[in-house]
């Protein structure tokens, strides 16, 4: 692959991150409780 | 204690590459389209380094020089490739790579399925030339896949047959790499135009 005769180095850091990464996997949330009932 | 070096910029180069796409038992991963070898990990940056051959330096051959962190920008200019991972500044410069100039049927034992081409995040240690890059790090951003498939048969470089797997398999295995897969339909000649 020709890229032409090398012009300049520099560095780069990104502040984004170029690689996505994989989402975390969501947890369903449980559902509540049934209500209890107490005897006064 | 170690040096703490400003960037020169904080976002990073988007070149375009050709890539090989490799089916191996573990699924579908991309190739570099000239050093086929390297495989380009999913989810993970792939970064370059310098494979100068020892041998050739004993017997004085002064092109590689010596070892250093890829890329330099010195690197190949006496002659050969300069090191690091390689992205050229528009399509039309890499398309001839589609073209199937070259197109090994394996790599490490793992048929070549087809090849494609697509956009590549470039960062790190960066050389610049007028037509392209060469990185430290580099990690592939948006790929297309060529209806068809280029090889080369014989002396016919260019030759066209069906990919090796169906287009939507090729797309649903890339899709491991976690960035846009598209189709295409444009011929590499229309690309380099």
């Amino acid at each position: 692959m020709d890229i032409g005769e090398p012009q300049r180095t520099y560095t780069i850091e990104p502040v984004e991150d170029p690689i996505p990464r994989e989402e975390p996997a969501t947890v369903p949330e449980e559902s509540p409780a049934e209500p209890v009932e107490v005897p006064a | 204690m170690s040096a703490f070096v400003v960037p020169d910029k904080i976002s990073p180069e988007i070149g375009w590459r050709v890539w090989l796409v490799v089916a191996h038992e573990a699924g579908l991963f991309l190739h570099s389209a000239v050093q086929a070898k390297v495989q380009w990990p999913v989810r993970e940056a792939l970064r370059a380094e310098c494979r100068r051959i020892p041998a050739l330096e004993i017997v004085g051959e002064p092109r590689l020089g010596p070892a250093h962190q890829a890329p330099e920008q010195t690197c190949g200019t006496a002659g050969g490739h300069g090191c690091g991972i390689y992205a050229t500044k528009t399509a039309a410069t890499c398309a001839d790579f589609l073209k199937g100039a070259y197109s090994p049927g394996q790599v490490r034992g793992a048929g070549v399925v087809h090849r494609v081409i697509g956009k590549v995040s470039l960062w790190g240690k960066v050389v610049e030339g007028e037509l392209g890059w060469r990185a430290e790090y580099a990690y592939p951003r948006e790929i297309w896949i060529p209806r068809e498939f280029h090889v080369a048969s014989g002396v016919d470089i260019g030759a066209v047959r069906p990919p090796g797997l169906p287009l939507e398999e090729i797309a649903c295995g890339l899709a491991a790499y976690g960035v846009p897969v598209s189709f295409t339909s444009v011929e590499p000649d229309a690309l380099a135009a």
